[in-house]
């Protein structure tokens, strides 16, 4: 009886059940596909970050300094004048990267030592800046790095000790003209050993091979795919640190196919720091941890034993992502799941309307059943289990809306565009210079087309890191399965306001409104 | 002390509160209706019609007084055992027939035997014997929808009957039917008072209905008068 009387009744109602479950459904296919965007999205910026900083890698330590008021400066030493009397200019400079501090190795072992902490790899980020061409006779030139403003544009400018990043001009005496380049370089020094977490651990081999522990105290290199494009390196070449030749031994890509890794190569960690004169130091400190559910401690831990350090999970520098894929996070995890909220609330308000009139405009009908001996519970099953099959029907309309909301947004694969605005690393930009208005330029320079500068691959790490990737969503088990038990609880919640409406009807009373 | 009353109602008396004022629907109500009775209750409206068979179907408690239905006093039960009493021993008829109007004619008919868990075999077979002591077995499958109102309310009768009840209380069984339905209607009330020694309360307002009845009671103001013929 209860199965044929549930039947009968919802196919008597059978607009206002499919009004109620298309009302639940529709919510919960809006709810599945925000919460497989979500998580779609968080495996974009997993797959960015992992580019990065490898896959694995769950926190990371690193320092922040702050740069000076002047700036770097090249100082050059005494130079030859050429026959025309021009001066040659062909100087390297190799340093910890900008704004990176360091750390005693000792550190890595006491992060090691931590609680929780399974792995960890330390890194040294150098930067390799070579500055070479020709400056006009008579011209004594002091020349400032570029300094990164706030936004990441880097501005070389010629003959400004005060670091003005404004580009204003020219304010050295007798500056006849010029013809150089600046190239900058990022260099990061690994542990051969160590390669299991750490920028290197997430990389597919291109070409050649990655290092070996055997690698540690040998001049080779592993270069990044798209810096090896750029540079029309191939395995077997060679690159220059500080003037020595390191063999090309390897070139590596992210597992996103556009995304670049964290460095233009990778040399061993104790060549790095013999180069640099940095021995014992590092800059950054991977981190893997033994649970996901374990990184906020671990993080805590850190920051303790570390005070002046910077200490970042993944979720941290997730926040750093800016560009659409950051933008579409933002819309998944605000816009959208308060749309699915107030969606489902409305959903939840229809189904409990609809359930409490049916009971209203059954009154007569259940206090007869009451009447004819129906114990209250038999009857507040039976608008319970109405309700809940009637949520049934709308968990099954809400996964194909799901499923479809999920194909229609994998054929449309929005592209999104990513990159890595932190304050750690060098600013973006194309590592160009373009005069600004007013700007003469002496006689005898030419400054090239956009502007000079560098070859924009040493200075704009930021802009280098950009990357896009088309969102890929799929379809979750338990977001079904999620999206289902919310239907169901849907049901539920108006079965139970319903049935205990029913629950409340005096048969006496139910059949005094007959009459 | 077993009686043969079915039932015994003593100094019985039910107010409401309407509008903050005492409004007594019963006063002291004195009755004893005897098993295999066919008793009428005719009555102005509003003279306590309605209250008093609500008392005797165990669907309100009394104010006051006592009312037993085979030696049971229904003023002291719980709601739950007073839903046991109206599962076994009282089968209702309604003036708009009450029928479930999703489930069929023999669903319907199920209904009444669904409190006492009987098997569907057996459910199936009650039901269809009550529809075919009504003459209405063939149309066993029909919503009530697609009867006529008489026939709708031998489904009720067919209903109250099928779980072999104590007395069937009906309350103005044919005030929705004409001249002719009613007396059909009137006329298996009566064959199932004498054949079956079911026992008949029904309330009219029409005469030649309540002449029908072995016992005819007059309610007014509260009180209840027995008329005699």
């Amino acid at each position: 009886m209860f199965f044929t009387y549930l039947r009968r009744e919802l196919r008597q109602r059978l607009r206002q059940t499919l009004l109620v479950a298309f009302a639940l459904g529709t919510s919960i296919g809006l709810v599945i596909v925000v919460s497989a965007a979500s998580a779609g999205i968080s495996d974009a910026q997993k797959t960015v970050l992992s580019g990065l900083y490898g896959i694995g890698t769950d926190i990371t330590v690193t320092k922040t300094v702050l740069p000076t008021q002047n700036g770097q400066r090249f100082d050059f030493g005494p130079m030859g004048q050429g026959a025309t009397g021009s001066t040659s200019i062909n100087t390297t400079r190799l340093e910890v990267a900008r704004f990176a501090g360091t750390f005693d190795q000792a550190a890595l072992s006491q992060v090691t030592g931590t609680k929780g902490v399974t792995k960890g790899a330390g890194t040294l980020k150098l930067s390799q800046v070579l500055f070479k061409g020709t400056i006009a006779a008579g011209s004594t030139s002091t020349t400032t790095a570029p300094t990164p403003s706030a936004t990441g544009s880097a501005r070389p400018s010629i003959n400004n000790p005060g670091g003005d990043t404004s580009g204003a001009g020219d304010r050295g005496r007798g500056f006849g003209g010029g013809n150089f380049n600046i190239d900058m370089t990022s260099i990061e020094g690994v542990d051969p050993a160590s390669l299991t977490t750490g920028p290197l651990s997430g990389v597919t081999v291109k070409s050649g091979r990655n290092f070996q522990s055997t690698d540690a105290n040998s001049a080779v290199a592993v270069l990044d795919s798209t810096y090896a494009k750029t540079n029309t390196l191939a395995v077997g070449g060679k690159v220059k640190v500080k003037g020595v030749d390191y063999a090309v031994i390897g070139i590596v890509a992210p597992s996103s196919a556009s995304a670049e890794t964290s460095s233009n190569f990778y040399i061993p960690l104790a060549k790095a720091q013999e180069a640099s004169g940095k021995a014992g130091l590092v800059t950054n400190i991977y981190v893997s941890a033994d649970s996901s559910s374990n990184i906020a401690s671990i993080q805590s831990s850190l920051k303790t034993l570390l005070p002046d350090a910077t200490v970042s999970s993944q979720a941290d520098l997730a926040q750093n992502l800016s560009g659409s894929l950051s933008s579409a996070s933002s819309l998944v995890n605000s816009l959208s799941k308060w749309l699915s909220i107030i969606v489902l609330l409305v959903a939840f308000f229809i189904a409990i309307l609809f359930t409490s009139s049916g009971v209203t405009r059954r009154t007569r009908e259940l206090g007869t059943l009451k009447a004819i001996g129906w114990k209250t519970n038999r009857i507040v099953r039976q608008i319970l289990g109405e309700s809940l099959v009637t949520s049934g029907i709308g968990a099954f309309i809400g996964m194909i809306v799901g499923v479809v909301g999920i194909f229609i947004v994998n054929a449309v694969a929005p592209t999104l565009s990513a990159s890595l605005a932190s304050p750690r690393r060098f600013g973006g930009g194309g590592g160009g210079f373009t005069p600004p208005a007013g700007f003469t330029p002496p006689a005898g320079f030419t400054p090239p087309a956009g502007g000079f500068g560098g070859r924009g691959t040493g200075f704009g790490r930021a802009a280098a890191n950009a990357t896009t990737l088309k969102l890929h969503i799929g379809m979750n088990f338990s977001t079904l399965v999620i999206g289902v038990l919310i239907a169901l609880a849907g049901g539920l919640i108006a079965g139970t306001y319903g049935s205990w409406r029913a629950s409340k009807l005096s048969p006496a009373v139910a059949l005094r409104s007959v009459a | 002390m077993t009686t043969s009353h079915l039932y015994s109602l003593k100094d019985l008396t039910k107010t409401y509160k309407q509008k903050g004022k005492l409004v007594a629907a019963l006063k002291g109500v004195n009755l004893e209706i005897a098993r295999g009775e066919f008793v009428s209750i005719q009555g102005p409206t509003g003279g306590g019609k309605s209250t008093l068979l609500q008392m005797l179907g165990g669907l309100d408690q009394p104010t006051s007084g006592s009312i037993t239905l085979v030696d049971q006093p229904l003023e002291t039960l719980s709601e739950a055992k007073l839903t046991e009493v109206r599962a076994k021993n009282i089968g209702f008829i309604f003036q708009n027939y009450n029928l479930i109007p999703t489930l069929t004619a023999l669903e319907n008919v199920q209904t009444a035997l669904v409190p006492s868990g009987e098997g569907k075999a057996e459910s199936h077979a009650r039901a269809l014997a009550a529809l075919e002591l009504v003459s209405l077995s063939d149309r066993a499958d029909h919503l009530p929808a697609e009867l006529s109102g008489g026939q709708q309310q031998r489904v009720a009768i067919a209903r109250a009957l099928v779980k072999n009840p104590e007395v069937i209380l009906a309350d103005e069984p044919t005030g929705n039917l004409d001249e002719e339905t009613r007396d059909q209607i009137i006329e298996l009330l009566v064959a199932l008072n004498k054949e079956k020694g079911i026992t008949v309360i029904l309330v009219t307002h029409d005469s030649s209905v309540a002449n029908k009845a072995g016992k005819r009671l007059h309610i007014a103001k509260g009180n209840v008068e027995t008329v005699t013929r």
